[in-house]
């Protein structure tokens, strides 16, 4: 597999992580501290995000990439 | 992330305030006794969120991963640059939620976000500025979802004639970005050519 292939192949896979985090239903159940339908949504939505930005550290720091992410 | 570089260019970090602005006057329509504090503690939390992830995701990640294999190639740099922004416009295609004219403007719109704060991340070497300006951004324009309808509803409501109008006033309202961008990636290009000769 070429350089490229690889690259955009770890590329989809990343996408498709951040696409079956995002699409996963709500991680709080309703009437969750009293929150409001809209309310739990986000802050679901906000969970998935601290997940997220989990993983791009690891990764980031795991491809020594702090050099280029500044 | 790497306290190494210094922050450089700080004043690109404040191009999109005219955005901002422009949120903020849209404000004047909402009904602020609908909105309580929590939930916009909620959304703020949430927005930020989703500029830290979404930085660290496309520019920290994707984008370094990109510059470091392929930096030396001509025009390497905004290659991987239109790369990343392209897959970052494409994620935002996944939500479904604003119908066939909606999705492609959030696409061509978040492409052009991607190019400038791509750039704009090689010139001044700090991604937290960038994340914080990108998660203020959201907020400023989802602050209406606090107080009205939802998305769904709203489009349903619009015909096509409209949603075609807003597209191209989005799309136009963000172009100033991708062309900062650009501009700033073809000096990036001009540094390395130098740099290369010395």
């Amino acid at each position: 597999m070429s350089s490229i292939q690889k690259v955009i192949l770890f590329c989809l896979s990343i996408l498709a992580l951040a696409l079956l985090i995002k699409s996963t239903p709500n991680v709080f159940p309703s009437g969750f501290f009293k929150l409001g339908e809209d309310e739990i949504h986000l802050l679901s939505r906000l969970f998935k995000n601290v997940i997220i930005i989990s993983l791009s550290w690891i990764g980031i720091y795991k491809l020594a990439l702090n050099n280029f992410a500044a | 992330m790497n306290s190494d570089k210094p922050w450089t260019n700080i004043h690109l970090v404040f191009v999109p305030s005219y955005l901002f602005l422009f949120g903020i006057f849209q404000w004047d329509s909402l009904d602020f006794n609908k909105i309580d504090l929590w939930s916009v503690v909620i959304l703020v939390g949430y927005c930020l969120s989703t500029g830290f992830s979404e930085e660290l995701l496309f520019r920290g990640l994707i984008n370094s991963l990109l510059l470091q294999k392929f930096f030396n190639l001509k025009n390497g740099v905004i290659k991987c640059i239109l790369a990343s922004s392209f897959d970052f416009g494409l994620v935002h295609l996944f939500k479904f939620d604003k119908g066939v004219v909606g999705e492609l403007t959030q696409v061509i719109y978040a492409f052009f976000y991607g190019v400038f704060y791509g750039a704009i991340l090689l010139r001044t070497n700090k991604i937290i500025p960038i994340a914080i300006i990108h998660g203020l951004n959201n907020f400023v324009f989802q602050f209406d979802l606090l107080s009205t309808e939802t998305t769904e509803a709203v489009i349903e409501s619009q015909g096509l004639v409209s949603q075609l109008t807003g597209a191209m006033f989005t799309t136009l309202l963000t172009l100033p970005l991708f062309i900062v961008g650009l501009y700033h990636l073809r000096i990036i290009e001009r540094e390395k050519k130098k740099t290369n000769l010395i």
